[in-house]
């Protein structure tokens, strides 16, 4: 380690110095979470001008290797923000920090174009990508589509350009799940109501070199207020994966989303660590809304183990619908749901007991009944199961038990 | 030129900075610089300038000169392509070995003639320098 800068970012620890005269000017470095390219624009009388952008292994490398300049970094950060810093000499003066997006950097604050990291080139490294840069930032594009927006960049270590197809498939069933299953109408049925599908529906864009980025955008578009009807759901998924950073945030956090979102939020983390990625999000939204969120691989791994705890979730329901069977000898039941599901299973002991001392069930029967959803989720086989329980049944044909 | 009074680097120098480092007579040296004239600001360290956001950094302490003329123009295109081009002029001097203690070390961007001089406690190193030469004109 070439020492630490302490700035409004935090005190990043300054990793590979690029460019040095007097001590570095051009480095990497990093907190925790994220890697910056560091870059001093000028030397003021009482404080120093930098830009900080945050930077991928490959894009390190990329620079390191002269296959793009700093200039290059710089106007196409990965995030298309950069964030610009003056830190004081002296005390007295408070450092400052403002975000711009890099179409806004002023061209006197640039180096050259020819700003390529000479000496430094490892041809034994040599990345290739067919992925187009991404030609509008999410924000941008949310607002002039009136569509959700959400880019999803994975930093793979391998090979940072390509993804196993089979890997890719799964990362997009996986989110649209989750996407799906965080539309608290997605409650008890197996497969996801129609209308949360008609609402929820992601398309994918197109793919962009951020390592590999893939931007998806809702289906659907904005109304007059500029909100999608997946707006709340893609909100709620940028809102996981930031809470994702902090296993105590995403514990409290899982408690209170629907039980079906953990499931699938836990499949789409165990695609994630398969490919051993760090993970970079942005959602916008028409209206303007953004998020964004940058996990490392440590931060996938550790929010997979948290999730991993959740792997059997049970709640409540209250179904109204038709009770066509109860089977006493067997301990079971059927509703036909007016939601259109079909719910069968045990009943609960209270029900036995019930029944036991005489009660006799009219069927068919109009009710509404309270059932426990017991759900499991197979992570190897993808399979889900849900197990019903018939806790109480209410009659809509009369008043009575 | 200064008096030296001791070998001792400033407080709060890293307590193993400089390593690999020796004590010798260099001439000439030249550094690159914005003003026509020999101007001390110009001569302070950047982590000597910058100590109140940068630590731990030892090679920030030293200044950055050539040894060699001949490296002048590709450390000038160097920089200037990293946004240093209004140090188009060459300070000229000299690196006395009870000023500080110095490293060679050869870079790739600037040249093989690239010296880090770590000047004592007291020292003031603009006060090595007594010539400005304009590149491209002088250079």
């Amino acid at each position: 380690m070439a020492g630490i800068i302490h700035t409004p970012l935090g005190s990043l620890n300054i990793i590979d110095v690029l460019v040095s005269f007097d001590g570095p000017r051009i480095f990497t470095c990093s907190n925790s979470v994220t890697k910056y390219l560091a870059f001093l624009v000028d030397e003021l009388e009482e404080s120093d001008h930098w830009l900080f952008v945050p930077v991928t292994n490959i894009r390190i490398q990329e620079i390191k290797n002269g296959l793009i300049s700093i200039r290059e970094a710089l106007l196409n950060a990965e995030g298309d923000i950069v964030f610009q810093a003056f830190l004081p000499l002296v005390g007295g003066y408070e450092a400052t920090i403002a975000t711009m997006k890099t179409s806004e950097i002023p061209p006197g604050f640039l180096p050259q174009e020819n700003s390529y990291i000479l000496g430094q080139k490892d041809s034994t490294i040599q990345y290739y990508s067919d992925l187009p840069q991404k030609k509008t930032n999410a924000v941008d594009e949310a607002r002039e589509s009136a569509r959700d927006v959400f880019d999803i960049a994975l930093d793979m270590s391998d090979d940072p350009y390509e993804m196993e197809s089979a890997l890719f498939g799964e990362t997009l069933i996986n989110i649209q799940y989750t996407v799906f299953s965080l539309d608290e109408r997605w409650s008890s049925s197996k497969k996801p109501p129609i209308s949360v599908v008609e609402d929820n529906i992601v398309n994918v864009s197109t793919l962009f070199q951020s390592s590999f980025g893939i931007r998806i955008k809702s289906k659907r578009s904005a109304d007059i207020f500029r909100v999608t009807p997946a707006s709340k759901a893609l909100r709620g998924f940028a809102e996981l994966l930031q809470d994702s950073s902090d296993t105590d945030r995403l514990q409290i956090k899982l408690k209170s989303i629907n039980p079906r979102a953990v499931l699938w939020y836990q499949k789409l983390l165990h695609t994630v660590k398969r490919t051993g990625s760090s993970l970079k999000a942005e959602w916008a939204a028409p209206n303007q809304d953004t998020l964004s969120v940058s996990l490392t691989k440590q931060q996938v791994d550790l929010a997979y183990e948290v999730t991993k705890q959740t792997e059997e979730t049970v709640y409540q329901v209250t179904v109204k619908g038709t009770l066509y069977a109860v089977n006493l000898k067997r301990n079971t039941f059927f509703i036909e749901g007016e939601d259109g599901n079909e719910y069968s299973g045990g009943l609960s002991e209270d029900i036995q007991h019930f029944v036991q001392k005489g009660h006799v069930f009219h069927i068919p029967m109009n009710v509404e009944a309270l059932i426990e959803v017991k759900v499991r989720m197979n992570l190897a086989t993808s399979a889900e199961n849900l197990v019903f329980t018939l806790l109480d049944v209410y009659s809509n044909d009369s008043d009575s038990k | 030129m200064s008096t030296i009074i001791n070998r001792t680097f400033p407080g709060f120098f890293p307590s193993n900075c400089p390593t690999d480092s020796k004590e010798v007579d260099v001439e000439p040296v030249y550094r690159l610089v914005e003003s026509n004239t020999i101007k001390a600001k110009e001569f302070i360290p950047s982590g000597i300038r910058k100590r109140s956001y940068l630590e731990g950094d030892c090679e920030a302490l030293a200044l950055s000169v050539l040894g060699s003329k001949d490296d002048i123009p590709m450390a000038y295109r160097f920089f200037s392509s990293m946004g240093l081009s209004k140090k188009d002029k060459v300070a000229v001097g000299i690196i006395t070995k009870d000023s500080g203690r110095v490293s060679f070390d050869k870079s790739k961007n600037v040249g093989d003639s690239h010296i880090n001089w770590w000047t004592y406690d007291g020292i003031q190193p603009h006060t090595f320098f007594n010539n400005v030469l304009q590149i491209g004109v002088d250079i």
